[in-house]
């Protein structure tokens, strides 16, 4: 490796420097096993030479001397071996845990907008198997260059001092070993991109098909899918054996190198003992050397292998570290920290403009509004009108423009987030539930315990109790993977729960009725009502039975607010969005009522 | 993963039977890889030994005649040596990928007749694993494990023979160390399975946490929950990386002590042969050839407990794979399935009721008949039951009661495959499957004929924009038709039945407002699609509903009005309502276009 790049490739290591400098004690402690263990390794061969030697010379003491000490040395070179591999391994999965650790808390400070731009799959994927790269980096790549380093280090001058030109010809093949590793590593990395490639067809093949069985089947195309399927998978196969052809001889042809050292060294080895120029002791010796070095040499490729997959690996995972969350607390950009004190609820839109990151059209336009402490507001309009977005700037889900949105007369972006989502409590569109028991779900906002006649009356206003009462063990089922998969509207409610429970000022209901049928609806908007009075609350809907008893409505249609005032005095207005929603309203009520 | 947790079985014997049963056909290979295992074990096991003989005969006496030869022997034995196990390697891993290949279509074939119910149930993501990363795990067992135990076994086996024919009473002595390494090896394969099977079930409970957790971020953030959900994962990763030093010291004390015990068996061989060879008992080049044997005797040793996880690792995908390949729930032809010559296209529904789920009731009795070429529209509030009809009529669920005819005939009478050629199916959510626009319409029929094909776009007035796109029919569109517009895929899917040109049409028009000159042009197309067919219409579009000769309204699963539009609204019942709402939709969205 050139200078430069050697620079280059300590620098990309970087970030690992303060994960070690945790274990550095306990890192040169092993790194110091890791030489002792593998020095010891190295007398070995001197100590059969002596036992040799001594079998010849028939001296009875001697051999005895060797065999005690060759005992003696393994056992001292174990209990280093043993400490080298609890201490190396043991702080490669430490610095991993913390790694890990890192990451999750660095990923829950990342901002929705995150979120939605990245698969989860990819995200997940970084935190599971590139960290495991990263991983075989700190630990079996150190440990093994370290162990390949002294063995070469050490074993070289002792053989060259038992005969020079002995030693350069049986390292010959050895040397072609590293450098044919080198060589047939690069083909062998190209072909299992290759298969990698085929793989991941076959991936995307399946996963198309299954994802379109309907128009498989209707189309009767099983067996074309089958067909193409097979073409994909007989490449795959093809492309595999050609991966075989170069990997599967690289491991013989090692071997056949190998085996070529003992033929020289046999060979010519042996002409030298037969001229009495070395003993049959140093024979042995150097045999044993080289069986020895065999494995550390062939591990050069491995070593480099998981060295490069690790610094890539690590490159992507730095991704995920450098993204910076752009919604942050006042308190860390400098600014004053309003003191501590009660939010009451007061809602201020001022000349709201806003668009997405990244989007040039504005979702919403000039928006002005103000909500009185305890006000209900009900939004209603189109797909797309910019509904959700509005809710979503009140909990900084989306950073507003300075200035725009207020509680209380406080730009949203001044007051510290966890006491502004405290305050906020929101049920978006989406209900998502944890794999964990209704109760945890319904709590999950809490910070403290939660009285059992609470739930319940939350669960009650939520309008779930009935639907509770009939699953197998109450408020304590299973939901997910592992338990029951609640309705859509039964998920709704849930979701609803949640946000009741941490009886915050400010309520934001974002269409989460859309799968509960009216009748429950009626019901839960009445017990509702009870709730939010003294509560300011927004909700957004698409039934007028839902927004008509709000203080106020607001139509927003392309991001502007079109129509603001109550149900009675939108009404009035017979062309206005508001009146053909409500005609459109009262002819489903009619069929509905028609069975 | 969930369904990653684990059994940690090793060995199954029901699995195991039925995972050597895709090994049979290719039972030859396993046969020659073997002999060519065993005959690169017997090369190994002739180095040492030539050795010795270089040793005793011309080494120590310094005699040379004749080490020439000798030399030559060993270049043979290692020129074989390598020869042997490239072919070993080569047929391994070819058996290996044959076997996979088998298990994989074996698993695609099976995928394909399952009903739609169990797609229903099963996420997507789960099926493709079972295809892809669970048969690979079988890879590591076809491919390195089963064959590699034999040949591990026949070179310990190989060795001990080769040293009691060197010297019985040396080898008798060094292996008297052998209960101990039996003993030791037992006791840690315990140890290390508990521990692998620890970090597998530990780590699979990280990836869920982290999968869910990232998927509901936005919940977290919102209820400030970033600190209960860190030390959820904290109490996770902590137990993972506990269970990892666990098992790593099971692993750091087992390489030490095999090796120990290796040096022991030096040392007898050294102090015992040493003393025997001082009487003259022993020639040098046994004593050598001793030290080489042991040293390879206890490689496969070491190696075990890592075959043993490949075997675990083998078994856990083999259960999910046989899982699924049990799963009994296809639509069966049934056993006297009838082929007809010709359809004419009368369909009949006769009290057919039908729920996904149990206590769910989607259709309440639902009877009608349709003739021969004459177009029917659907239409209904959202949950009425209208979609299912459809289900039902192109047998992607049988009905739990009643019947449903064409041409008189049961459907669960009619083959299958004859059943759905005959159908034509255009749905709301077009699937466009990743390849070119021609493949896209002809949709995997053997020679597409371009004619046909160009005659279909262009009955359905979708030439426009094929023409348009870069290759025209040659357009490679993406999997999820990203690079079309809604109405270009609503274009393309009746293209798609032009092409089928089937004798019955079963349409599930899309909800989705389109503007209005891309409305005129699937009305158009629309206009053509039905003529001179059997057609059944979930119409959600008033300028569709005028095409119809009949239309059924629906009405929670049952059907509530028949007729024609003008007796429909002449009712002013439920029909009227639903025409007026619709007609307020559109009104309502066209505008704002």
């Amino acid at each position: 490796m050139a200078r430069k790049s050697l620079g280059g490739f300590i620098r990309s290591l970087r970030p690992l420097k303060k994960y070690l400098a945790a274990h550095r004690r306990m890192f040169l402690v092993g790194l110091a096993c890791a030489f002792l263990t593998n020095s010891l390794g190295m007398v070995f061969p001197l100590v059969i030479k002596s036992g040799v030697d001594s079998i010849g010379a028939s001296r009875r003491t001697g051999l005895l001397l060797s065999v005690a000490l060759l005992i003696a040395i393994k056992l001292v070179q174990g209990l280093f071996r043993f400490l080298m591999r609890r201490i190396l391994i043991g702080i490669s999965r430490k610095m991993e845990y913390k790694i890990r650790a890192d990451l999750f808390e660095h990923l829950q400070g990342l901002p929705l907008s995150f979120y939605q731009r990245s698969r989860v799959g990819d995200i997940m994927s970084r935190a599971t198997n590139d960290l495991n790269e990263v991983r075989m980096l700190l630990g079996p790549a150190i440990m093994y260059s370290f162990q390949t380093a002294v063995t070469v280090l050490f074993a070289l001058p002792v053989m060259a001092y038992i005969d020079l030109k002995l030693t350069v010809l049986a390292f010959l093949p050895l040397a072609l070993v590293s450098l044919s590793y080198k060589k047939v590593g690069r083909m062998i990395h190209e072909r299992s991109m290759q298969v990698q490639r085929s793989l991941s067809d076959i991936t995307a093949k399946a996963q198309e098909n299954v994802a379109g069985i309907r128009v498989v089947k209707s189309f009767t195309r099983e067996r074309q899918e089958i067909e193409h399927f097979d073409k994909l998978n007989r490449d795959y196969l093809r492309l595999n054996m050609d991966l075989i052809k170069v990997s599967g001889l690289l491991f013989p042809f090692m071997s056949f190198l190998s085996g070529l050292t003992s033929l020289i060294m046999l060979g010519y080895g042996g002409l030298l003992v037969s001229r009495g120029t070395i003993t049959l002791g140093d024979f042995t010796a150097f045999f044993i050397y080289l069986a020895m070095m065999y494995w550390p040499m062939i591990s050069i490729g491995f070593v480099l292998n998981v060295i490069q997959r690790g610094r890539a690996s690590l490159d992507r995972i730095m991704e995920l570290f450098n993204t910076r969350s752009d919604i942050t607390d006042v308190a860390a950009s400098g600014a004053a920290v309003p003191g501590p004190r009660r939010i009451e609820g007061r809602l201020s839109f001022r000349r709201l403009d806003f668009s997405y990151p990244g989007w040039a059209a504005g979702v919403l336009k000039e928006v002005s509004l103000e909500l009185e402490q305890g006000e209900t507001l009900a939004l209603v309009g189109p797909v797309g009108s910019g509904k959700s977005t509005l809710l979503s700037l009140i909990p900084r889900l989306y950073d507003p423009p300075p200035g725009t949105v207020l509680i209380d007369g406080t730009d949203v972006r001044e007051l510290p987030l966890e006491e502004l989502r405290r305050s906020v409590a929101m049920v978006p569109q989406d209900s998502f539930l944890f794999s964990e028991s209704i109760r945890e779900n319904v709590i999950y906002g809490l910070d403290r315990q939660a009285a059992e006649e609470e739930i319940i009356k939350v669960v009650k206003t939520a309008g779930l109790y009935n639907d509770i009462q009939q699953l197998p063990n109450g408020l304590d089922t299973l939901l997910g993977e592992r338990g029951i998969n609640l309705s859509g509207g039964q998920k709704q409610r849930t979701s609803l729960s949640r946000a009741l429970i941490v009886d915050a000022p400010v309520l934001l209901l974002d269409d989460c009725f859309s799968s509960v049928d009216t009748h429950t609806e009626e019901a839960i908007l009445g017990a509702l009502r009870g709730y939010t009075r003294g509560r300011t609350t927004i909700m957004v809907s698409h039934r007028i039975s839902t927004v008509k008893s709000a203080d106020r409505i607001a139509v927003i249609q392309d991001g502007r607010i079109t129509q603001l005032g109550s149900h009675s005095r939108l009404l009035e207005d017979e062309t206005g969005y508001y009146a053909s929603l409500y005609e459109k309203q009262l002819l489903r009520e009619k069929i509905e009522r028609i069975s | 993963m969930v369904e990653d947790e684990f059994t940690g079985k090793a060995y199954d014997t029901r699995l195991a039977r039925r995972l050597f049963g895709f090994l049979r056909p290719y039972r030859h290979y396993i046969l020659m890889a073997t002999l060519a295992l065993l005959a690169s074990s017997a090369c190994q096991l002739a180095g040492p030994y030539l050795v010795k003989v270089a040793l005793d005969k011309y080494i120590t006496p310094g005699k040379l005649d004749g080490f020439g030869i000798l030399l030559w022997t060993y270049f043979a034995v290692i020129s074989l040596d390598f020869l042997f196990r490239f072919a070993q390697i080569y047929l391994t891993n070819y058996l290996g990928q044959k076997s996979m290949y088998d298990l994989r279509m074996a698993l695609f074939r099976h995928l394909q007749k399952l009903s739609l119910s169990f797609f229903d149930r099963n996420p997507v993501g789960r099926l493709v694993t079972r295809a892809t990363t669970d048969v690979e795990a079988l890879n590591q067992l076809f491919s390195t494990g089963l064959v590699t135990v034999i040949g591990d076994l026949a070179m310990i086996i190989g060795i001990m023979a080769a040293m009691l024919w060197l010297s019985p009473k040396l080898a008798l002595v060094t292996f008297s160390i052998l209960p101990v390494l039996l003993a030791v090896t037992f006791y840690f394969r315990r140890k290390m399975r508990e521990g692998f099977r620890l970090v597998r079930t530990r780590i699979a409970r990280i990836n869920s946490f982290l999968q869910e957790a990232l998927s509901g971020m936005m919940t977290i953030q919102l209820f400030n929950r970033q600190q209960k959900s860190r030390s959820d994962f904290d109490k996770l990763n902590l137990d993972h990386m506990q269970a990892h030093i666990q098992t790593i010291f099971y692993y750091a004390l087992f390489y030490p002590l095999i090796d120990m015990i290796a040096a022991v068996s030096m040392a007898i061989i050294i102090w015992y042969g040493g003393l025997r060879a001082m009487d003259g008992a022993l020639t040098f080049g046994v004593l050598v050839a001793f030290i080489q044997y042991v040293e390879k005797f206890y490689k496969p040793i070491s190696d075990l407990s890592e075959k043993y996880n490949i075997f675990q690792a083998a078994m856990a995908a083999s259960e999910r794979i046989f899982g699924l390949l049990d799963t009994r729930e296809s639509i069966e032809s049934s056993s006297h399935s009838v082929y007809r010559d010709r359809l004419n296209g009368s369909v009949a529904f006769r009290d057919v009721c039908f729920s996904y789920n149990q206590d769910e009731p989607v259709l309440k009795g639902v009877s009608f008949e349709v003739l021969p070429g004459e177009k029917i529209a659907i239409v209904g509030a959202t949950g009425a039951g209208k979609t299912t009809i459809i289900n039902l009529l192109c047998r992607f669920y049988d009905p739990q009661q009643g019947e449903i005819l064409i041409d008189g005939v049961d459907l669960r009478e009619l083959d299958k495959t004859w059943l759905r050629s005959n159908i034509g199916l255009a749905l709301q959510d077009v699937t466009i499957f990743s390849g070119t626009v021609k493949n896209n319409i002809a949709l995997g029929r053997e020679n597409p004929s371009l004619k046909r094909i160009t005659a279909a776009a262009d009955a359905v007035g979708a030439m426009d924009f094929i023409e348009k796109l870069p290759g025209g029919f040659d357009h490679l569109l993406t999997e999820r038709g990203s690079n079309l517009s809604t109405g270009q895929r609503q274009l393309l899917s009746f293209a798609r039945v032009m092409y089928k040109n089937p004798r019955i049409l079963v349409l599930d028009e899309a909800t989705s407002s389109v503007d209005s000159h891309t409305e005129h042009l699937i009305q158009q197309a629309l206009e053509r699609l039905i003529a001179r067919r059997t057609s059944l219409i979930v119409a959600h579009r008033l300028s569709t509903i005028r095409h119809v000769d009949r239309i059924i309204v629906m009405h929670h699963g049952r059907i509530a009005e028949t007729g024609t539009h003008r007796e429909l609204l002449a009712r002013r019942g439920i029909y009227f309502n639903l025409y007026q709402l619709q007609y307020k939709d559109q009104e309502i969205t066209v505008p704002g276009e």
